[in-house]
Order: C-alpha cells, then sequence, then structure tokens
C-alpha cells in the first residue's frame, strides 16, 4: 500500500509544479468577454477625499466601467458588520494605497491605464507614521489587553537584580510569489463563481456577498491551490475578490482583479512590526521572577486581524521559561499604513523576542552563560502553569535542548567562535539558541472546526474535499494520506479536488498550523462514516461479524469460517451500491478542550504545545555591518509527523523566512509615509546564498502526541519559523564580541548592515 | 519597412505579425500563445518566475527574464520555455524536473518553472555541482516557500548532463525594423544614421532597464534603436594594454575578459545582477542609463575607464569620469552612441579592489560601492584612484579622499569622506550609514593593503 500516514510522499503537484501543469487563477482560460480591473489608490496616506473625479477614467480607450464606494449595492465594508473597513475609501483616506475605486476594462493594460487618470483631490491631513506617535497620542484600533498574573510590581521591587530594555522589531511583506488575484465568473439569477487565492473561501464568500447585499448562497468560492499565502492571503484576499465580484456582478461579465507587484505590496498589510519596552526582576542565578512588558504593534489604518496577533504576541511573552509574576500589556497602534495582518506566527514570533531579549541581559548582567540562563527558566515541574493558565503539557523543553546543543556541537564550537572572535579584529562570530513553546489552535476557540466531503465511486477511486486550501504547505496529500489510511487503499487512488464553499460550507481559514490537525480529522470523520457503511452492508451481505470485514493493501477481506474472500476495493463499492449503499460522507470535527476568555485574557487557548530548539551561527563584519547565517542546527517537535517530507520542507522554509525578516526584510516608508521598498529590488527576501551553508534539521523522534491529535501528529506550518530567533541572538553574540561580551547589545531588527553598525556604535558608550 | 519578427520557439519557428514589438516576451508567451506554464511574479526581471532559456547558435543556454524582454529583442534568437523541456525521445518530463520534483523542491510551485528553467541553463552547461556555481545559477531566482534547500540539491543531480545540440536559428543578415518603431541595425554605420536620423529614439541593448517600461509601468518606449546587434558594439577586444569591451556585449561576454585583467572583479561581477540580468544587461546599458547606484561606473572611474562615443560626425574618447553631468544626465550628445569602454590594465605595482555594500548578498542593488586603484611602490602609496555609487547624485571620484590618501595617509582619507559627500537618505540605506560604511571601506582598505594575508571581508567566511 502506497501513501500511509507516517512516510514520506511527494507534494500531490510537484510534477505538474514542475512541467508548469499547474493551474492558478490566472492561468484559467478566460470566457470571450472577460475584463480586466485596475484599482485607483491613494498616494497620500492621510486625508479628506475633496473630489473623486473618475470620469478620465471612464472616458479612457476600452474601459467599460468604473466603480466606486457609491456604487456598492451592500455594504462598503470588508470586515465583519459592527467593524468599519471600507472597500473603497469615502470621505477618508487613512493610508498610502487605500482603494479608492475599481477601473473595469477590455484588457489589463487599457485599466491599468485609466486607473493613473483618475483625478484625486484630497486634502492632506496628519498622518502618524510611527509606533511612538501613536503610542504618545494613545492611538489604538482597539483598547489595550493585559495578561496578568501575580504582583509583578511589587515582585520587581523585591526582586535582586532588575533591568528595564527597550527594542523593536519590524513588520515582514508576505511576498508570496502569486500575487493577490480574485476572477469573478457571473451566473443565472446573480449567482457568482469566484475563483480566489484565498486562503480563507468562506470569508471570501460573506464579503462579497455583504458588498453585493446578497445572501451568501447566491456565491461560491474556489480554488484549487495558491502561488503562496503565509497569512497574506487570509483576509486580504477577501476585498480583492469582492472588487472583483462587484464589478462582475455589476457588468454581466467574468472580471479578474490580478494585483501588479507594485499594488499588491502597498495596498496589503503585512506583519506587525512592534516596539518593546520592558522590565525584567531576577536573583542572583538569573532565575526570572517577574517581568512588566510593553508590546506595541503597528495595527495599520484599521483592525483586521490585529486583535488575534496581539492576543497571540501575549500568550507567547512566555515563551519556554517559567515567570511567576506576569504583567504583559499589548498596544494596537493605530498608524496611518497598511492595515497589518496575519503572517505565519501571527504575533507568536513577535511576542517571544522580549524573553530572548531579556535572558541576554540577565547573563551579561550576571556574567552567566545566557543559555544555563535560559535552561534554568524553562517550565517544568512546580513551573507549568503559563500566564494565561493554560498547563504546559507533554513538556519536550528539555529535550529538545539537548538535542539540538548535541546536533549543533555546542561544547565544541563555543570555544570555537571565541577563538575565532579573539583571533579576528574585524569579523567576528556569534552563536545563539533559542528554545521554542508554541501554542496550536486559533485563539478564537469557535474557529476551531472543520468540514470534509468524500464520496466513493463504483470503480473504488475516491474523491477528497475539505474546507483547507492549499498555498504549498502540502495538506492536500497529507489529508489524502489520511483517507488512504482509513480505506487502506493506494494515495493514487484518491483524487483531492479544488477547495470549494459549494462543497464543504462555513469553513475556517487555512491558517494558524491548523489545517491538516482540523482538516485531517474532519476527512477522517468523513472517510471512516463510508467505511462503516460499507463494513455493515459487506457484514450482513456475507454473514459474517464486523470485526471479520478486514481492509488492507486495497482489498476487503472477508473472514469467513473456511474461507478468506478476498475482493478489491473497488468491487466491495460497486457492491455496495448495488446494495444501495450511501458512499458519500460528509465529516465534521472540532477541536477539544480549548476555552479562552478573552477579557481576562484566561483560559486553555491551545490543544496542545509544539516545541522546538534552534542553534545558529552567524558572522558579522564589524566594518560593515554586513552578515552571514554560517549555520543552523533545528529540532522540531512535529509530533508522530504524517509525512516527514513535508514536514521538513516546512521547517526549512519557515526557518528561511523567519531569517529574512530578522535580517534582510526592510519595509521602509518615506516621510510622506509612502512604503517604498515595492518589489523583490527594493524588498529583499533571502536567496539560495542566504540559507545557511550547513543546515542540520532534525525532528523530534519517538514522540507521538500525547493530544488525540490526527494520528498522533502536530502542526509545523508556523512553528519552526520562530527557530530564526536564535539568528538574531547569534547576531547580538557576535556584535557583543566586539566589546568582549562585556556590554548587552541591543539590536533592532531586522537586523540590516545598517542596524548592526549601529548597534556596534552603541558598545562604546 | 515591414519586417516581421521572427524566432524560434521550443525548437518551433514563430512568425509575428500585427504585434507590438514592445510587447514582452512573457505577455505573449502567456497572453496570445497560450503557455501559461512561464509565471509573472513581479514584472521587474527580480524574482525569476518568468525564467525562459535563450538558446544561443553556439548551444549555449542561457536563463533570462521573460518579462523585461521585448518581442523586438527575439528576433532571430531561440527560446525554450518549460513547456518545451521533455525527457529523452521527447516523452515526460525532462530530467531537471524530475530531479526538481523527486528532491521536494516544490511546494507552491508558482515560482518552480522558473527555477526548472535557469536549471536546465545550468544543467547543460557543462558547469559542476559546486556549491558557489549553484547558488550563482539561482541568485535570480527567488522561492518562499522551500528554503531552498531541496532546489539546491536538485541542482547538484543535475549538474553536467549533456550539453544539448544548438537549435538552429533562422539568423537575419540585415537590419531590420518592426513596427516603425523597433529599429535592429545591423551595422555601426547604419546604428548612426538612425540615431541621427531618430534622435528621441530610446537606445536599446539588453532591456534590463528600459523593459521595466514594458513590464512594469506598462509604458513601452514610442521608438527604440537595439543595439545589441551591432557587430562593433558587441566585440570584446584585449592587448597587453588595455581592455575594451563593446557598449552592447552582455556581461556574459564581457566578464571573462574583465576578470582576467582585474581579479577582484569575479566576486563584484558575481554579485552584479543575476544570470538573467547578466545574459541580456550589458556595460553600455549601465553607464547610459546613468543610474547613481549602478555598479560599473565606480569600478570603471577607478579603473580609468574611457568611452568611446561616435555618431556620423565621428568619434571621440572622454574618460568615464567626466561622463555624469548631474542626476541621469550624461555628456552623450543627441546623435551619438556609447560604442565602447576601454579600461587598462593595472601597471606593476598597481592593485585594484572593489566594494559593494547591500542589504542581501546576490542580486541586490548597491548602498554603496566602490572601486580603488593604488600604486604602491616600496610599501608606500603614491597614486591613488578612488570612485563611490551611492554617494552623490553621480557615481564619482573621490578627489579630496584621493588627495589626502597621497599626502597624509588613511585616516585623513577616512576624514576627508565627509567633505567629499552629502549622500541622501533612502530605503537602501540612510545618509549616516553610507557616510558611516564608506569611512570604514577605507579602513577595509587599508587592512587589505597592510595584511593581503588577513580575511577582512565577511564573503572570506
Amino acid at each position: 500500500m502506497k501513501g500511509q500516514v507516517h512516510t514520506a510522499q511527494r507534494h500531490d503537484s510537484a510534477l505538474k509544479h514542475v512541467t508548469g501543469q499547474a493551474l492558478y487563477i490566472d492561468d484559467i482560460a478566460e470566457p470571450p468577454g472577460t475584463l480586466h480591473a485596475a484599482l485607483v489608490l491613494s498616494p497620500i496616506a492621510s486625508g479628506r477625499v475633496r473630489k473623486l473625479d473618475l470620469s478620465p477614467a471612464a472616458s479612457s480607450p476600452g474601459v467599460v466601467a468604473v466603480f466606486a464606494a457609491g456604487d456598492i449595492p451592500g455594504l462598503n465594508n470588508i470586515a465583519s458588520p459592527g467593524k468599519h473597513e471600507p472597500l473603497f475609501a469615502e470621505d477618508k483616506v487613512e493610508h498610502a494605497g487605500q482603494p479608492l475605486a475599481l477601473v473595469v476594462a477590455h484588457s489589463l493594460d487599457a485599466a491599468r491605464a485609466a486607473a493613473e487618470r483618475a483625478r484625486l483631490d484630497i486634502e492632506p491631513g496628519e498622518a502618524i507614521l510611527d509606533i511612538q506617535t501613536a503610542l504618545a497620542r494613545q492611538a489604538y484600533v482597539q483598547a489595550p489587553s493585559t495578561i496578568l498574573r501575580g504582583d509583578p510590581a511589587a515582585a520587581l521591587k523585591t526582586a535582586p537584580h532588575k533591568l528595564t530594555a527597550e527594542f523593536g522589531v519590524g513588520g515582514q511583506e508576505h511576498f508570496y510569489l502569486e500575487g493577490q488575484i480574485a476572477f469573478a465568473l457571473p451566473g443565472e439569477d446573480g449567482d457568482l463563481v469566484v475563483h480566489s487565492s484565498t486562503q480563507h473561501p468562506t470569508e471570501v464568500q460573506h464579503v462579497c456577498a455583504q458588498v453585493l447585499g446578497c445572501e451568501y448562497n447566491r456565491v461560491t468560492t474556489m480554488v484549487r491551490r495558491l502561488g503562496g499565502g503565509f497569512g497574506g492571503k487570509e483576509s486580504n484576499a477577501s476585498w480583492v475578490a469582492a472588487a472583483a465580484a462587484l464589478a462582475a456582478a455589476k457588468t454581466g461579465k467574468p472580471v479578474k482583479l490580478r494585483l501588479p507587484r507594485e499594488i499588491d505590496i502597498i495596498a496589503t498589510g503585512k506583519r506587525h512590526g512592534f516596539d518593546y519596552r520592558y522590565t525584567v526582576g531576577f536573583d542572583d542565578e538569573g532565575r526570572v521572577l517577574a517581568l512588566d512588558a510593553s508590546l506595541a504593534a503597528d495595527a495599520g489604518w484599521s483592525l483586521d486581524m490585529t486583535p488575534g496577533v496581539v492576543a497571540r504576541a501575549l500568550t507567547h511573552v512566555d515563551n519556554a521559561y517559567w515567570i511567576p509574576h506576569v504583567r504583559a500589556v499589548g498596544y494596537a497602534c493605530r498608524t496611518n499604513k497598511q492595515s497589518n495582518t496575519a503572517f505565519r506566527g501571527f504575533g507568536g514570533p513577535q511576542g517571544v523576542l522580549v524573553m530572548e531579549d531579556a535572558i541576554d541581559r540577565i547573563a551579561r548582567h550576571l556574567g552567566r552563560d545566557a543559555n544555563d540562563v535560559r535552561a534554568l527558566n524553562f517550565y517544568g515541574p512546580g513551573g507549568d502553569e503559563t500566564p494565561y493558565g493554560q498547563k504546559v503539557d507533554e513538556n519536550h523543553l528539555a529535550r529538545c535542548w539537548a538535542e539540538v546543543k548535541q546536533l549543533g556541537e555546542w561544547e565544541r564550537r563555543r570555544a570555537e567562535v571565541d577563538a575565532f572572535n579573539q583571533a579576528n579584529p574585524v569579523l567576528k562570530r556569534g552563536l545563539g539558541l533559542f528554545p521554542l513553546k508554541f501554542g496550536i489552535s486559533f485563539n478564537i476557540p469557535h474557529m476551531n472546526q472543520a468540514g470534509a466531503l468524500v464520496h466513493v465511486y463504483t470503480d473504488g477511486s475516491i474523491r477528497l474535499n475539505h474546507g483547507g486550501t492549499e498555498m504549498g504547505q502540502g495538506l492536500f496529500i497529507k489529508v489524502a494520506q489520511v483517507v488512504a489510511e482509513v480505506f487502506k487503499v493506494d494515495i493514487d487512488r484518491i483524487r483531492p479536488s479544488a477547495t470549494s464553499t459549494a462543497e464543504v460550507p462555513n469553513t475556517s481559514p487555512t491558517a494558524a498550523s491548523t489545517g491538516s490537525d482540523l482538516n485531517g480529522w474532519a476527512a477522517w470523520e468523513a472517510a471512516n462514516t463510508i467505511r462503516q457503511h460499507m463494513v455493515t452492508f459487506a457484514a450482513e451481505h456475507f454473514g459474517v461479524a464486523a470485526e471479520d470485514i478486514e481492509f488492507a493493501d486495497g482489498n476487503v477481506r472477508i473472514a469467513k469460517p473456511g474461507s478468506n474472500q478476498v475482493m478489491s476495493f473497488g468491487e466491495i463499492a460497486k457492491l455496495c451500491y448495488l446494495g444501495r449503499v450511501s458512499l458519500s460522507s460528509t465529516g465534521f470535527y472540532k477541536t477539544p478542550k480549548v476555552h479562552w476568555d478573552a477579557a481576562a485574557m484566561r483560559g486553555h487557548p491551545f490543544f496542545y504545545f509544539s516545541f522546538g530548539a534552534a542553534m545558529a551561527e552567524v558572522a558579522i563584519d564589524t566594518l560593515t555591518g554586513e552578515s552571514r547565517v554560517l549555520r543552523a542546527d533545528l529540532v522540531q517537535d512535529c509530533g508522530a509527523s504524517l509525512n516527514p517530507a513535508i514536514d521538513l520542507g516546512q521547517i526549512e522554509g519557515a526557518f528561511v523566512q523567519g531569517q529574512g525578516w530578522l535580517t534582510c526584510e526592510e519595509l521602509w516608508w518615506d516621510k510622506q509615509g509612502r512604503l517604498r521598498t515595492v518589489g523583490p529590488s527594493t524588498y529583499k527576501i533571502p536567496g539560495s546564498r542566504d540559507v545557511p551553508a550547513v543546515f542540520n534539521v532534525r525532528m523530534l523522534e519517538n514522540a507521538p502526541s500525547r493530544e488525540a491529535t490526527i494520528f498522533r501528529s502536530k502542526a509545523v506550518g508556523e512553528p519552526p519559523l520562530l527557530l530564526a530567533t536564535a539568528v538574531w541572538t547569534a547576531l547580538k553574540d557576535a556584535i557583543g564580541a566586539v566589546a568582549d561580551h562585556r556590554t548587552a547589545v541591543r539590536l533592532d531588527a531586522p537586523a540590516t548592515p545598517e542596524r548592526v553598525l549601529a548597534a556596534i556604535a552603541t558598545l562604546g558608550k | 519597412m515591414a519586417d516581421r519578427i521572427r524566432f524560434v520557439l521550443n525548437d518551433q519557428p514563430v512568425e509575428l505579425d500585427g504585434l507590438s514589438p514592445m510587447t514582452t516576451l512573457l505577455d505573449w508567451l502567456r497572453d496570445h500563445r497560450g503557455l501559461k506554464g512561464t509565471k509573472e511574479g513581479c514584472a521587474e526581471g527580480d524574482c525569476g518566475a518568468c525564467t525562459v532559456v535563450l538558446e544561443r547558435a553556439d548551444g549555449q543556454r542561457e536563463a533570462m527574464n521573460s518579462c523585461i524582454a521585448l518581442l523586438g529583442q527575439i528576433d532571430g534568437q531561440a527560446v525554450r520555455t518549460v513547456e518545451g523541456l521533455h525527457g529523452p525521445g521527447g516523452g515526460g518530463p525532462h530530467a531537471v524536473q524530475v530531479a526538481m520534483a523527486e528532491s521536494d523542491a516544490t511546494q507552491c510551485g508558482f515560482c518552480t518553472p522558473g527555477f526548472v528553467m535557469s536549471a536546465y541553463a545550468f544543467a547543460t552547461g557543462g558547469e559542476k555541482a559546486e556549491l558557489d556555481t549553484i547558488h550563482d545559477a539561482l541568485a535570480g531566482n527567488l522561492c518562499r516557500c522551500t528554503g531552498y534547500r531541496p532546489i539546491v540539491e536538485a541542482m547538484t543531480k543535475v549538474a553536467g548532463l549533456p550539453v544539448e545540440p544548438a537549435p538552429r536559428l533562422s539568423t537575419r543578415a540585415g537590419s531590420a525594423s518592426f513596427d516603425g518603431s523597433f529599429h535592429a541595425p545591423r551595422s555601426l554605420a547604419e546604428l548612426l544614421a538612425m540615431r541621427a536620423r531618430q534622435p528621441e529614439a530610446l537606445l536599446l541593448a539588453g532591456a534590463t532597464d528600459l523593459g521595466l517600461l514594458a513590464s512594469r509601468a506598462r509604458k513601452p518606449p514610442a521608438a527604440v534603436i537595439h543595439v545589441a546587434h551591432v557587430p562593433e558594439l558587441t566585440a570584446v577586444r584585449e592587448t597587453d594594454k588595455q581592455v575594451t569591451i563593446g557598449a552592447a556585449a552582455s556581461y556574459a561576454q564581457a566578464m571573462p575578459a574583465l576578470i582576467a585583467s582585474y581579479p577582484a572583479l569575479k566576486t563584484y561581477l558575481a554579485r552584479l545582477g543575476s544570470r538573467q540580468i547578466r545574459s541580456m544587461g550589458t556595460l553600455g546599458g549601465n553607464i547610459g542609463t546613468a543610474s547613481p547606484i549602478g555598479d560599473m561606473p565606480p569600478v570603471l572611474i577607478a579603473l580609468e575607464a574611457r568611452l568611446r562615443l561616435t555618431s556620423t560626425r565621428g568619434a571621440r574618447e572622454l574618460p568615464l569620469e567626466d561622463f555624469f553631468l548631474d542626476y541621469r544626465k550624461t555628456a552623450l550628445a543627441a546623435d551619438e552612441v556609447i560604442e565602447s569602454i576601454t579600461v587598462p590594465k593595472l601597471w606593476p605595482h598597481e592593485v585594484f579592489f572593489c566594494d559593494k555594500l547591500s542589504k542581501r548578498r546576490d542580486q541586490d542593488i548597491s548602498t554603496v560601492a566602490a572601486g580603488y586603484r593604488l600604486r604602491i611602490e616600496s610599501g608606500r602609496i603614491d597614486d591613488v584612484r578612488i570612485a563611490f555609487g551611492g554617494m552623490a547624485a553621480t557615481p564619482r571620484r573621490a578627489r579630496t579622499v584621493e588627495a589626502a590618501l597621497k599626502k597624509d595617509g588613511f585616516a585623513a582619507a577616512i576624514a576627508a569622506i565627509e567633505t567629499e559627500f552629502k549622500p541622501i537618505d533612502d530605503w537602501r540605506g540612510s545618509a549616516a550609514y553610507r557616510l558611516q560604511a564608506a569611512r570604514n571601506l577605507l579602513r577595509r582598505l587599508e587592512l587589505r593593503v597592510a595584511s593581503p594575508m588577513h580575511a577582512v571581508d565577511v564573503e572570506a567566511l
């Protein structure tokens, strides 16, 4: 049997990817009469719209129609009702790049040329362009939220040692290679099929219907695959789809809206940048006694998913460490910039930086090894409850830590790096270690549900559908493995099909690393229901007990006294059909145990934790600030991995993406608030040479999830991104070597050559 | 003149009629030819999702970005796309496709056809499976999913595949003109006459810069004179005194001669664009576009390069340092073309170094770039030329720095940076960083001169 769970299986589309046969939305054949759309964007970060004159655009060659806020039949709102996030700005603009209107033309070039002819009369207003200004003015998109345990103020007062520090980290552009795109095709009675490169087909359906003022049942969202998502196509895909849907509904023609790279980058949200300030209290050994931390997120102009991001940052501020007294306050700062959104890790990567920075400073202060201080503070017996009240179960921290130190040859390399630094005045090397604990589940409990739809046909072939989207992460092959396991058939017999709101409704986004956890179980339920039907029928038909029906190797064996009848899976399917047995089933799953009180910031928000550890070695040039990552050793907990080949790809890819966030990827706005890093020539994601030359990745062995996850596997999408924190820590170590590690290092991220050089410059002072 | 664009696509002859020669190759492939395998990721020649392979008459295969290539440029060429790769006997996937799939080198798959084409050019080019070479071959392709490790693994597997036979090219003997807007002269005389007649037409060499007008801005130039087929402009000549590079020779063509004479350029040129860019881009274009952050001007100024500027009125020589007048303004007359760039070879006792600072090592635009030529006799620096890019509105010599260095040594030279340059803040770096980095690059230079055995460059690690 081919394609069982826990075996390495290639991505189901790999051969189509390499031959160019895999279809993305822009590759779907266009029906005659298809129109193309282009957006009119605000060039100004903040202002009042005095006049929006679209007539020059409307009269441009090839233009069919123009649409602005007033043309929307339903609500001009792309957020859930009650919140206000207009599809097209009305009286005021709140960031440079905000959509004001849509131009629809016979060709893409005609639409884009016409969009540039719109006459915008906007009275510039005052713009808030950074977190500190927003904090000073208390400009927030939601009230500050706080996680509190114990009495941190009192504990800090009595702590033998106390340190206060500040630092900041920038945002991150998703840079999915396939830009945002939607293709809306009108049908009869106002029905609409929307092909959308989205991680959240159901939200696309809802937002399109809300903008059009129709019932949800009129809109079908479909997506076979995304050319990358990373969180950037969770909420942002919805407004792109709604704009296309509006134009399709109004013109009665198929309309495609594909954002050119520059428009995509200036119009859509990114990972939240954060500014931090914290005070940490500790004892003589470096045991953390209390933490009082402020985490201020750059939310951008609107709410979007900022509440969830801030909540996850706050629930990850502890990372791997037991902190008896904690106050962590999250500020969601309103700025006149892109509305920041989900990005792989969803606030978690930003949250964990606080304690990593604090421990480096504690160690420096006490003259101890930072990694001993890390291990000293790990969650463990007597200190195993998170600040929000969830126990740290199935704690693999110590094991991951020991394994990564062994894998990375910590003792030897620490000595080598120190010797190198003694011998080299210009180049310095640094080592960084990072322990990981990451909570798995949506912080919003009701989102932890999924549906699937499985059909078995009379030739024994199987069609699989579920609410999860395939964006490269290998979800379709993993869920297919689950179904193959239920029926004990070759995976080739299972045909994964495009995600569609018409097949599985009311789905959650494919996000928060939960794709295979949720959809795997839902598909298992669906397949198992069919299998039960088959067993019941076969037992009766052959006059045996249900236990005597055995599925194995693509066959079904009927164990009767004196005979062992074997039928192929197709034969039993045909027999079931003739016996009038349903061979189709939905499946439904909801994650057990999760609950969360968002007001009190307490509960059990995560079904389980994922663990890991990383070691990174870097080199810096102290004259130019240039750096390289020389080596990385990673240990990642995947439970009993459903598919080690896919999970390896997730770990490596996430690490490199995290490395990019913390090193070379810099978003840069000019003084007018216009983002100027708008394409790969100005916004630098890692290239192949930036990947550590030595890159060792291990999955934690013999560590099946203790919770009842699908075949005891664990989520893998986001946790390994955080492992790149080791690179940041290593850079601080290398910088610290300039002053012989006597001084603590402040290193804001991304650690571009400029920031590394600036950090070195502060050491002398 | 109503010539038609003719080329070979995946072994099949193609002749175009009624299409603008300013149409990008990518748009034609996808929208007109219906070949959807080649993707648009950025439309600025940077992400590599649109990579196709140019098949030269000598069998050489070069990756190029189809998004910024104009159809007029493709006339007389042979192009292969991902749909044109096949296994032995024409069936099934090609070995590079198999290797990519079997190495788990695809995730979302959107960048994959571009990687496959870069891998194809690499695998059939007789190169070895060395990491440095593989990274060089991949520098023009971005992947956001895999972290590249499996792609590098696939490249290792396919290195050194048999060199595939050269395609049959329908080469064009004489000049061509497409649509009255795209002129492709085949001789210097024709080029100069055309230039005199149409001074407003843009000179187009590899289109790695001008191509963005068509691809990203969607406003292709009204008229171009394509200089890439003029033999006088593509020749690379060398004497014992100097190297002369035709203005329209691609970097790929010019690199061997340049690196042989100035070894420090090896790493520097490898960091200029990517293979996709270097297969098309030219020295003449890099100079003619007069960007303050072009990579070649600072090093060529330091090397005392001279330009040969030619028109129907005759030819003149101009030191490169006198070519740049102001931001994007040059000394090129409306009827002139840059014919060639001549770089004198180093004399005994002369050494040459260069530096490039950027956020990413490969395929990034310089924050600061610098070239230094020094004559050192018995430990004494008695002549020096230093030029910087990214420090002013034009690339230029740092004369006060040179004077200070000659007179009072490195400390004085470092102090002179601030009087010499008033750089700007932008997304590549603040003015303060540029100044500090320029000062520190002089420290690095001092270390190189003082202790040449010592590694003072992070790339050495």
